[in-house]
């Protein structure tokens, strides 16, 4: 447990230092998002700006003038639903994310994400090696010299992901199957949704465990200039298989840290009442507080594991640390 | 009374087993009596002509899905005409193999019960073992009588689409013709394999609900005989007699039926029988839990009889009894006054398990609601479906008509009534999603966790509207129903017939709706109405011509739309030439004048086009709004496919709309009924757009997931 306070406080520290990471990457996810919100906003604006439908839109929602704009909706215009709004988005993205349903969504918003994915990516190295080196002045160039310094490996990485992440879906798939069946004759609605449930929660710590496996091999890449991806893949999964309890610990502490935020913020969502600029302003802005907050979590979760890293791999331990790692840690032969 | 799960004993397999239940069925002594005159049985006086009662002894078999039954059918010829026939539907054959024409339909409509989900053992079949016509004074049970054995004289029939392995239609070839007003006995013997849930009708693990599960007589008809092959889409159609059955299953079991339990259920060894019986009523249902409890309650009005609300609730559903309950008070309450009162001083509402798919529907004096471990309140459920199902105890099974043929006459006057119950017991209903779908479900079943948006209100019409919409122009509506396409029959047959219903109330007023609703309604209590005789009753309580109304509603299938398609306002000034005493004058270009917002005595012409969009005609309002918040009403016959208003006062229009008061709710685009002169501001897309922006901006998070 200590371990684990240890690793969350270390990367609360290391987290809320990076304010100027965190503001960039959320005008980066405001950036990618906006297009598209704009054609958006522009359909909705064709369909409403001549016709007391909008007015209804104003003051709340209009499920009337909602069929008939989903009735002729094409592409991104699909994806426009009322629940979309408070808490439901992030429901929404939740649900779709745990049964795979978010790579079967609207082709043109899967090509933004991984868009969205494959820059993240990107920027993740110069985030690491960032994190690793506080000591060193933070410039522009050298952050951007980090990321593309780790980017083809991160890249190659996140391509041997892949076939993880598909196995779990296609085990989900199986699973649910598997539920469905055993429960063929189960009269109580309770006794499924604990089947299903359990389907869910494995689904979920399957895809997390490859996650975070994955997230420990980019750590291994950028401390210790690992430049083969499948041996750092395979040290992620060996660390994590080697420190199972603070591993979990530490990402279990952090995913209730995060479904707090949820709780509260679906408490205090703004509905659909604003009719004013303010107003709406106002709700726009609750929405990307909640966001930043998903993404210090984020970010938080990422230098508490680079912590626990540094706990469990001092030097002398096999390790190969790259020359440029702190003079703590005694440069070793492999 | 509460029997525990652990009460149920599994009754011995096999012959035995069998064996035990015809013991059973021997010693309850369960004809007793040579009359069969409905009103002996009931000892009260008819209601309905009572031309079709029953008499049935069936015994469930859980551990081999097995039904066991006898019945005598006693039938009294009401039409003019003879018939040497006996036209019998044997509804459970319809799931017997995916040749008949149930399967073939359920396919085209694209959503099987469960496509993926067929085991061998889901099938069911129903084989008639013995057909006697009995004589005078012969009893049944009683072995070989003089009554003559028909099965051989008794063949198949496919009468809708000549489909020869369908086998749901079973002609018997009497010896001789029943003559009009004649009385026949006809003993039926049966066994049959219960199914797995299709169409309300099965089982699911422990829980039996029992729908169409015996040999049924068709009705016969001056032209005829009516007996429709099972269809996917549509229901049912019998007359009205009295009921007598004697259910033995092993205990353990809690059971609800049609009718009242009459005395306690005897038990024989690990067997019991229940006796339910219910007169003037044309059709008998069946649910048998292991787990249900059973809740009773009461329906008390000064205006109405009082009815004894029996509730057969899964343990699981226990916070929602109070729900089911004060739904079916709602619906007894409003049907009854608006209509006419509920005949029986008793009703069985069935909570169906979970995932029994027996859930929304109705069967005389019993129906089935259907709700979830987790339904909050606003949403509409259980309410919407208690409701409706307990109306069809008014259009269903008291107002009796063909539901093969004109589905509509039920579901959509029950659609219509339900949409007015809910509105008026419930106000507002709330926007629910729910999350997690549950595994094998496809779209059928919604999530198990829901979450209410409480901002976000639901239009029930316009919610009918959205489904109608879709399927506007699919089938016309006089069609007989088992002819739609299966798809589409429901969005016909429930939402079209509201929303028109709708209209006309809308057009003739609610105190004009009513007494044509209540006319019908007592007129053609325990009969069997045509669409005819709904549509010359709204004529003849209007007082109006209908016809040009119905035409297009129901002898067509035209969409209606109308929709403001241009508005303009501009000073009233003359340019050109004016009238001199000597000719013509050019008006000179300062006096032409430009516009003077400030200048009060500045007049505008406001110019608005109405435009009929779809086929249908039906006369609308318009309604201008000035931007001096005057108003001015006009009205169009609404024939021509496009109109010209002219408004001349000194304010600009804002805005005009068409059928302001939404009279026509069969309208299939209401957006464009309004029209702004100046577009709004962009605020409404703006803030929808930002609320979108943020769920695509977590979506975005949840790609990077992955990296």
């Amino acid at each position: 447990m200590r371990t684990i306070l240890d690793a969350c406080g270390d990367g609360l520290t290391t987290t809320a230092r990076a304010g100027k990471l965190m503001a960039g990457l959320l005008l980066l996810n405001f950036i990618v998002a906006l297009p598209a919100a704009w054609a958006l906003g522009s359909s909705l604006h064709d369909s409403l700006k001549t016709s007391r439908a909008g007015e209804g839109l104003r003051q709340g929602f209009d499920m009337g003038w909602y069929g008939e704009y989903q009735a002729a909706a094409t592409g991104l215009e699909k994806t426009f639903r009322p629940t979309v709004m408070g808490a439901g988005a992030f429901l929404d993205n939740h649900e779709a994310w745990a049964s795979g349903e978010l790579w079967r969504g609207f082709a043109g918003l899967v090509a933004v994400g991984v868009l969205f994915a494959l820059t993240w990516t990107f920027l993740l190295g110069g985030v690491l090696d960032r994190f690793i080196h506080p000591e060193r002045p933070f410039s522009p160039a050298r952050y951007f010299a980090s990321c593309g310094r780790y980017a083809f490996r991160f890249y190659r990485l996140a391509a041997l992901s892949i076939p993880f992440y598909y196995l779990v879906y296609k085990f989900f798939d199986w699973a649910y199957g598997k539920v469905d069946s055993l429960t063929r004759d189960v009269t109580s609605e309770s006794t499924l949704i604990i089947y299903s449930l359990g389907a869910v929660a494995l689904t979920v710590f399957l895809l997390h465990l490859v996650q975070i496996s994955f997230s420990y091999a980019k750590i291994a890449i950028v401390r210790e200039e690992r430049s083969s991806v499948v041996k750092a893949a395979w040290r992620g999964f060996r660390f994590v298989v080697a420190h199972p309890w603070p591993v979990l610990g530490l990402a279990l502490g952090l995913g209730a840290v995060s479904l707090a935020l949820l709780g509260v913020y679906s408490w205090l969502a703004p509905g659909p009442a604003q009719a004013g600029w303010v107003t709406v302003t106002l709700a726009f802005l609750a929405g990307q507080v909640y966001l930043g907050a998903k993404v210090f979590m984020k970010i938080w979760l990422l230098a508490s594991q680079l912590s626990l890293y540094r706990q469990f791999t001092p030097a002398g331990n096999g390790e190969r640390l790259s020359p440029e790692a702190s003079g703590q840690e005694p440069l070793t032969a492999p | 009374m509460l029997l525990p799960a652990e009460s149920l004993t599994r009754p011995p397999r096999g012959i035995p087993f069998v064996l035990a239940g015809f013991l059973i069925a021997a010693c309850s002594l369960w004809f007793p009596g040579a009359g069969f005159a409905a009103s002996a049985v009931e000892g009260a006086p008819a209601l309905s002509p009572r031309n079709a009662s029953y008499r049935i002894q069936a015994t469930l078999n859980p551990a081999e899905k097995e039904l066991l039954g006898r019945e005598v059918i006693v039938w009294r010829n009401i039409q003019q005409e003879a018939t040497g026939e006996f036209w019998i539907h044997l509804y459970w054959n319809a799931w017997r193999n995916n040749h008949s024409t149930w399967m073939r339909e359920d396919r085209l409509r694209g959503r099987s019960d469960r496509k993926d989900d067929l085991k061998p053992a889901d099938w069911s079949y129903m084989e008639v073992d013995s057909i006697r016509l009995l004589t005078a004074g012969e009893e049944p049970d009683q072995g070989p009588g003089p009554g003559e054995e028909l099965l051989g004289a008794s063949r198949f029939v496919s009468p809708d689409d000549g489909n020869p392995e369908d086998r749901t239609v079973l002609v018997v070839s009497l010896p001789r013709e029943v003559q009009p007003g004649e009385t026949i006995r006809v003993e039926i013997t049966w066994h049959a394999r219960v199914p797995r849930t299709f169409a309300r009708t099965g089982y699911r693990g422990e829980y039996y609900f029992m729908a169409q599960w015996f040999p049924k007589v068709g009705v016969f008809e001056a032209e005829g005989w009516n007996c429709h092959q099972f269809h996917a889409a549509t229901e049912f159609f019998s007359d009205y007699g009295v009921y007598d059955v004697k259910l033995t299953l092993p205990a353990g079991f809690t059971v609800g039926a049609t009718g009242t339990e009459q005395g306690s259920p005897t038990r024989v060894g690990e067997m019991v029988t229940h006796h339910f019986r219910q007169a003037d009523v044309h059709d008998f249902a069946w649910v048998a839990s292991p787990t249900a409890q059973v809740l009773e309650a009461d329906f008390t009005s000064r205006e109405l009889p009082d009815v004894a609300m029996r509730l057969i609730l899964e343990p699981e559903h226990a916070a929602q009894a109070e729900r089911y309950f004060a739904a079916t008070r709602a619906a007894l309450h409003f049907y009854g006054t608006w209509y006419g009162p509920y005949p029986y001083d008793h009703i069985t509402i069935v909570d169906p398990a979970y995932g029994s798919g027996a859930g929304g529907m109705e069967y005389p004096t019993l129906f089935t609601g259907g709700t979830r471990l987790w339904n909050p309140v606003g949403g509409d459920s259980p309410e919407s479906v208690t409701v409706h199902e307990a109306g069809h105890q008014f259009w269903y099974a008291l107002v009796g008509n063909n539901e093969f043929e004109d589905a509509w006459l039920d579901e959509g006057l029950n659609t219509y009534s339900t949409l007015r119950t809910l509105d008026a017991a419930y106000g507002d209903r709330l926007l629910v999603r729910r999350y997690l779908q549950p595994p094998g479900s496809g779209r059928r079943q919604s999530g198990f966790f829901p979450m209410v948006f409480p901002g976000v209100k639901v239009d029930r019409w316009l919610d009918r509207v959205n489904r109608y919409r879709r399927s506007a122009t699919s089938d016309n509506p006089s069609t007989p129903t088992y002819l739609y396409h299966p798809g589409s029959a429901g969005d016909i047959t429930y939402s079209k017939t509201a929303l028109w219903l709708a209209t006309l109330e809308r057009t003739l007023g609610w105190e004009t709706m009513q007494p044509i609703m209540a006319t019908y309604f007592q007129r053609f209590r325990f009969g069997h109405p045509a669409p005819d005789d709904f549509m010359a009753v709204a004529r003849e309580v209007s007082g109006r011509d209908l016809d040009w109304f119905f035409d297009q509603v129901y002898r067509d299938d035209v969409s209606f739309d109308y929709a403001v398609d241009s508005v303009a306002s501009f000073p009233v000034t003359l340019e050109g030439y004016g009238e001199g005493e000597n000719g013509p004058v050019l008006i000179p270009e300062d006096d032409a004048g430009e516009e003077d917002p400030d200048d009060p005595s500045t007049v505008y012409r406001t110019e608005v086009v109405v435009r009929r969009l779809g086929g249908g005609v039906f006369p609308v309002d318009l309604l201008m709004v000035f931007e001096d918040d005057s108003t001015a009403h006009d009205s169009w016959d609404g024939a021509a496919r496009w109109k010209l208003f002219v408004e001349e006062r000194p304010a600009k229009l804002a805005y005009a709309v068409v059928d302001p008061e939404h009279k026509l709710m069969l309208d299939l685009n209401i957006t464009n009924n309004s029209l702004l002169r100046e577009p709004s501001d962009r605020l409404p897309a703006i803030k929808w757009s930002s609320k979108w922006m943020i769920w695509m901006q977590d979506l975005l998070w949840n790609f990077a997931f992955f990296s």
